[in-house]
């Protein structure tokens, strides 16, 4: 796709094509909540702003933890949303590079370059990796999904320099039990180039600049809570008529008027849309309103 | 005439507990039932033997925790000899360098060692775990739920089983769905805070399989644990007099009374078949007995691929016997000690309980790591008990017998177990010496078995536990194989009835009795 | 078509080999195959459809016997895995050959004639079903005289490096005659002449079927007769037994003659015009029998003890237009047509 995830900003068209306003730069602080029915938002700025229904993107612990007020809520649906797991475990490093890295192992010009690349080559490296994880440090020999976009789309950087995106397995919300720090950060992204080097030799003088995101800087920037990349782990436990919290798997909440539509809601995370078109038509079925224009997903015969 | 002129009702292959329960379960039915053991004694892996001269111990099993009640009843095993009394139930003791933490009574009625605070944490989360096991309790008790044309019975019993829920309240029952799949580690950090009582729970939770923690659906085997039950109370453990031969014995007497034929030293070689329909079996003596129904009491992937031979069956079956998962982490150590060891902080009341050694979940997944690989536990959790304070008459007066179960000891050792077995020893008796300092100087004798002794010594493939993995996949209607979990085979005439068969393993007979009743109920 | 010459290298997608000691009865083989065929297991070669031999008929394929202890399994689909656990408590070896060797498949009328000018010589000596190896190009090279097409015909393996020599040795032989490659079309069209079925066209096979009602026995598919149920285990014989005595055979494949001359493809069977049961999985004008055939798959009792009304529902597209038939059809025997230079000794020279 060469547009990458920014064709969402054709939904942002759409969307504004529908009557719809979007403002950017508005970080809400607290959802406006009066005799027990959402009202509208505050804006970190103090900006007031009010509306029949909020429906909330974020994550569902910053939703109910940070946006709400714990009065506004029942016990039991507290309880259940503190223990909800979003516990982080990725993170990514960004490479920009003037040159097309060389793979020994590969053929000369295969098209393996264009491909999805993984260093792993046992399970046991893999759970290695977790073991790592599992003690609060970040993984020595990390798992890498590994890309070079520009070989598709060399518009992603000037002529014949290339970018490269490294997903990274794994990295846990805190060090030790304590927040990551830059040096921390700095030992993360080599372990990355360290593996990415090993396999391709002189990798280390073609980059140019960096960016690292552990799940402090994914946390900071997105505002995905411990980094977590599916707004909450995708356990048995949180799936289905469990996410993200038992009794609410339907994109209400205990506040009237106030529902959600984030990846912490069914089916999950990942570029898929699939919560906010659920969320849009429960939300429809609450206002009594038509739900005939939504495209049904697809036939199942 | 000799036995092979007999046509008997039943043949029951392996003299485990688990047969001499189907064994006798037939035979009060009127059933004529031969009984075929392969090794000197009947028990199987429930037996008390001397380890070293004058000392005697449970020497795989050594406590008892979910003999079924129906099991008891049926077979009439306290007036065989079995005898359960509430002072007998033990505590267990979460032994750590803070000092230890004693659940008392059946699993905790009464916790002591812990802050107010934790008490009441425990109070409420033994009570959610109870109540959830005492849901899926039932199970134990039933054929598991077939996937096409189930019976009426089952039909009701897994309506029992909606009804059970419902019962549980509404906000009750979303949290036992909630955390029905979940990891032990998990669950625990959400409701306690104390590493000692964590770690003994995380350390339940995983023994006998090969699990950590942290690993997906480990509350599963709590609950199996806290779903069994002994002297009528949840939860509840004891360890027999005379050592889990003891119990043996009892079901034996019973099996005796009810006319069982056992013949020990008879391992079977081969189950004949013919036409698809299982009519007999050959000792490895060559002698040739035919019956009308067969059981193997044995473990279910030797039954098929060994005794029966996978030309008699289809691959896909082939396939998913040999894709059971069975390969134990679990050891046990006997010493022969000069005199009782003193654990640290432990008083002598609670020397006679379960001595877990396992200080937190986070020790016990470190623990579990390495097994991963091949390789064992370099801090082994374990489960320590001190058989003869009790019981006397297991050692010599003065000395003291201690029974232990170490994880995590590989099944597949990467080094081998020749090299391996020495170097593991130490490293379990450097646990033993930080709880217990100078325990080391006073060992006469000791015996490692690890889970390759085990299946050498005992016929437990793997030496695993269960005789196949306990786990979400390997449980209820996938237990020992999807599509035949209801102690049925495909070959007619056959049936399985061992611990790898529903609900699974532990000193219980629910898999003998289960398959027995099965059996009589279809007329076989 | 005319029924001509042709070479069709579709056939052998995928190959496994397998030895086994003699007398060690693998389950695929020896056991399996039918009585009528235990003749010929003895004689050197031996293809059968092993469809039968599997209740889900997962592992499609026709096997050859090279010598008395080694076997070639031509199917359509890999089945290595499937194999090597199948090979458990047996002492068999199974290779998988896909890539190492080749197949072609020479098949009509003047097939033997071409294979004589391309100087295989002691190729007239092959009946039906026979195999021999060949010297070519400095290796060897398998002819049976086999086929999916009901005519004469032979199937070729050799090496895959000497794929191209023999290809070209042929195509020489045969330029007079006629000779040309063909694809899977005109393949299609001569099995369907000859009633043979294909894998995943006429019935869905257990590996692929996603809804476990899909799956068909071999009851159900026209292959009952090769089950022998009194030889012993073979994968699948409880399921057909219970299946038989349950009485859970719910379809039946048979041949239909569909009035008219318009192609019946995919078009929806009714009893009586009304009542919908079956459809038609293969379907042709054939020009060589002159009739309007089809291979159906129809619910039980249609078909099977219910013959009379069945209509066929004809949706004929012409400049994208559909014309809507109901056409009456007749169930009939297979093959639709019996070429006797198939089996004739020796073959006919054309
Ligand atoms: C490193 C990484 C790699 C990934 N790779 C892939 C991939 O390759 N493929 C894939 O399919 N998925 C991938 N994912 C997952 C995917 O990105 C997410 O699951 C998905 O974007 C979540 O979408 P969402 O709309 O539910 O939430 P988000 O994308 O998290 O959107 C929430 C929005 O709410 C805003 N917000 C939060 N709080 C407030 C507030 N108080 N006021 C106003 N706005 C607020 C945030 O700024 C954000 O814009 C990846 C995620 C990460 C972190
Ligand atoms: C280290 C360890 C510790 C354990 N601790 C406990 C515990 O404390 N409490 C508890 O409840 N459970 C415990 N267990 C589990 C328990 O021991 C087993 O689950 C249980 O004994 C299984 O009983 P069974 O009758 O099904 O099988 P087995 O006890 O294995 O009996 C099978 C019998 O069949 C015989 N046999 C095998 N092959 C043949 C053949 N071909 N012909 C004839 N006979 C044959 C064997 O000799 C054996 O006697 C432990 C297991 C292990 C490995």
């Amino acid at each position: 796709m060469r547009a990458g995830h920014g064709r969402r900003h054709q939904g942002a068209g759409r969307l504004k094509a529908s009557g719809g306003t979007i403002r950017t730069g508005a970080e809400v602080d607290q959802v406006l909540i009066r005799n027990g029915k959402a009202k509208g938002v505050v804006l970190a700025g103090g900006e007031e702003i009010y509306g029949k229904l909020v429906i909330s993107n974020a994550d569902v612990k910053r939703t109910f933890l940070k946006l709400v007020e714990e009065k506004e809520l029942p016990d039991i649906f507290l309880r259940r949303v503190r223990n909800f797991k979003i516990r982080g475990s990725s993170g990514k490093v960004n490479i920009a590079l003037d040159s097309l890295p060389e793979f020994p192992a590969l053929p000369k010009d295969s098209p393996a370059y264009r491909a999805d690349m993984h260093f792993t080559d046992s399970i046991e490296r893999m759970e290695r990796a977790y073991d790592d994880r599992k003690a609060g440090r970040w993984s020595a020999d990390p798992f890498l999904d590994m890309m070079i976009p520009t070989t598709l789309d060399p518009t992603m950087a000037p002529p014949g320099k290339h970018f490269m995106s490294c997903f990274v397995q794994y990295a846990p919300p805190k060090i030790d039990g304590r927040d990551w720090t830059d040096a921390d950060r700095d030992g993360f992204a080599e372990s990355v180039i360290a593996q990415v080097a090993q396999y391709s030799p002189g990798f280390r003088d073609r980059i140019v600049h960096m960016e690292v995101r552990t799940p402090r800087e994914i946390e900071a920037e997105v505002g995905l809570t411990e980094g977590n990349i599916f707004q909450g782990e995708l356990t048995f436990d949180q799936l289905l008529f469990n996410r993200p919290v038992p009794g609410y798997a339907q994109y209400r909440s205990p506040v009237g008027g106030l529902y959600m539509c984030g990846s912490s809601t069914h089916p999950g995370g990942g570029v898929m849309g699939a919560p906010g078109r659920n969320a849009a038509a429960e939300i429809l079925r609450d206002l009594a309103k038509p739900t005939l224009h939504m495209s049904p997903a697809h036939d199942v015969i | 005439m000799t036995s092979s002129d007999l046509n008997w009702d039943a043949i029951v292959i392996g003299g485990g507990h688990n047969g001499l329960v189907a064994a006798a379960t037939l035979a009060r039915s009127g059933r004529a039932v031969l009984l075929l053991e392969a090794g000197n004694e009947v028990g199987g892996a429930a037996r008390t033997e001397e380890f070293a001269p004058g000392f005697r111990v449970s020497t795989v099993a050594h406590l008892l925790n979910r003999l079924h009640p129906d099991v008891v009843k049926t077979l009439e095993l306290e007036r065989h000899g079995l005898t359960v009394e509430h002072g007998d139930f033990m505590p267990s003791v979460a032994l750590s360098k803070d000092g230890p933490l004693t659940l008392h009574g059946a699993y905790g009625e009464v916790l002591t060692g812990a802050s107010p605070s934790e008490q009441s944490a425990w109070k409420d989360l033994r009570a959610q775990l109870l109540r959830y096991a005492g849901v899926l309790k039932p199970f134990l008790s039933r054929r598991p739920p077939g996937l096409g044309g189930m019976s009426l019975a089952e039909m009701t019993g897994l309506g029992q089983t909606a009804l059970a829920l419902k019962r549980l309240g509404k906000e009750d029952m979303r949290d036992f769905l909630r955390v029905l799949l979940m990891n032990v580690y998990d669950l625990l950090d959400e409701q306690l805070s104390d590493d000692r009582l964590k770690g003994l729970l995380a350390f339940d939770a995983t023994l006998g399989s090969h699990l950590g923690p942290r690993s997906p659906t480990s509350l599963l085997g709590l609950y199996y644990r806290l779903s069994g039950e002994i002297g009528g109370l949840a939860g509840a453990q004891v360890q027999p007099k005379g050592g889990m031969g003891a119990v043996v014995a009892a079901i034996r007497a019973a099996a005796d009374k009810a006319s069982v034929s056992v013949r020990p030293a008879s391992p079977v070689a081969k189950v004949i078949v013919e036409k698809g329909r299982a009519v007999g079996v050959v000792t490895q003596g060559g002698e040739t007995l035919r019956a009308k129904a067969v059981i193997s009491a044995i473990n279910p992937a030797t039954t098929i691929l060994e005794l029966v031979g996978s030309r008699e069956v289809d691959t896909g079956f082939v396939r998913k016997v040999k894709n059971i998962r069975m390969k134990g982490d679990a050891a046990k150590l006997h010493l022969a000690l000069d005199r009782p060891p003193q654990f640290t902080g432990v008083d002598a009341a609670d020397h006679k309980g379960r001595l877990v050694a396992a200080p937190s979940p986070d020790h016990v997944e470190r623990a579990f790591n390495p097994s991963k690989y091949g390789e064992f536990s370099p801090e082994p959790v374990m489960e320590i008990t001190l058989p003869s304070l009790a019981d006397p008459s297991l050692a010599p007066s003065g000395a003291c017998v201690l029974s232990a179960v170490v994880q995590y000891a590989p099944y597949a050792l990467r080094e081998g177990w020749a090299t391996g077995k020495p170097r593991f020893l130490k490293a379990i008796m450097a646990q033993l010496e930080t709880y217990a300092p100078g325990i080391g100087a006073t060992v006469r004798h000791f015996e490692l078995l690890t889970p390759a002794d085990i299946e050498a010594r005992y016929r437990m493939p793997g030496g695993h536990w269960h005789h196949g993995e306990l786990q979400a996949d390997q449980m209820l209607m996938s237990r020992p194989v999807s599509g035949w979990s209801g102690y049925d085979t495909p070959l007619e005439g056959l049936f399985l009835a061992g611990a790898g068969s529903h609900p699974g393993g532990g000193i219980s007979g629910a898999p003998g009795f289960n398959a027995a009743r099965h059996i009589i109920a279809m007329r076989a | 078509m005319n029924r001509h010459v042709k070479t069709d290298a579709a056939r052998t997608l995928a190959q496994s080999h397998f030895r086994t000691p003699p007398g060690c009865g693998w389950r695929n083989i020896e056991l399996l195959v039918p009585q009528r065929m235990r003749r010929a297991v003895a004689g050197p070669a031996v293809p059968i459809l092993l469809q039968a031999q599997r209740v889900d008929a997962r592992l499609e394929g026709v096997p050859s016997r090279l010598s008395p202890t080694r076997f070639r399994l031509c199917s359509q689909e890999r089945h290595l895995p499937w194999l090597l656990d199948s090979a458990i408590g047996y002492e068999v070896s199974v290779e998988e050959e896909t890539e190492t060797v080749a197949g072609l498949a020479l098949q009509g009328p003047t097939s033997f004639a071409i294979l004589r000018d391309a100087g295989f010589s002691g190729v007239e000596q092959l009946k039906v079903f026979d195999l021999a190896e060949f010297a070519h190009d400095g290796a060897t090279v398998t002819i049976s005289r086999t086929g999916f097409t009901g005519d004469l015909g032979y199937e070729l393996f050799v090496p895959a490096g000497k794929a191209l020599s023999l290809w070209d040795r042929l195509m020489a032989a045969g330029e007079l005659r006629g000779i040309r490659a063909i694809g899977y079309t005109a393949l299609n069209r001569a099995r369907l002449e000859a009633g043979l079925i294909v894998a995943n066209a006429d019935f869905t096979t257990a590996e692929h079927a996603i809804r476990a009602d899909r799956l068909r026995m071999p009851d159900e598919i026209g292959l009952g007769f090769m089950i022998d149920l009194d030889k012993g285990h073979f994968n699948g014989r409880r399921a057909i037994l219970e299946a038989r005595t349950k009485k859970k055979l719910r379809h039946v494949l048979v041949g239909l003659e569909i009035e008219g001359n318009i192609p019946a493809e995919h078009a929806i069977v009714y009893y009586k015009k009304s009542q919908e049961v079956g459809l038609v999985s293969a379907a042709m004008w054939s020009p060589m029998a002159e009739r309007n055939i089809a291979l159906a798959s129809l619910q039980r009792p249609y078909g099977d003890t219910i013959v009379d009304e069945l209509w066929v529902e004809i949706y004929a597209m012409r400049e994208l237009q559909y014309q809507k038939l109901m056409k009456k059809a007749k169930v009939v025997q297979r093959p639709f047509i019996k070429l006797d230079r198939r089996t004739a000794n020796p073959p006919a020279d054309f």
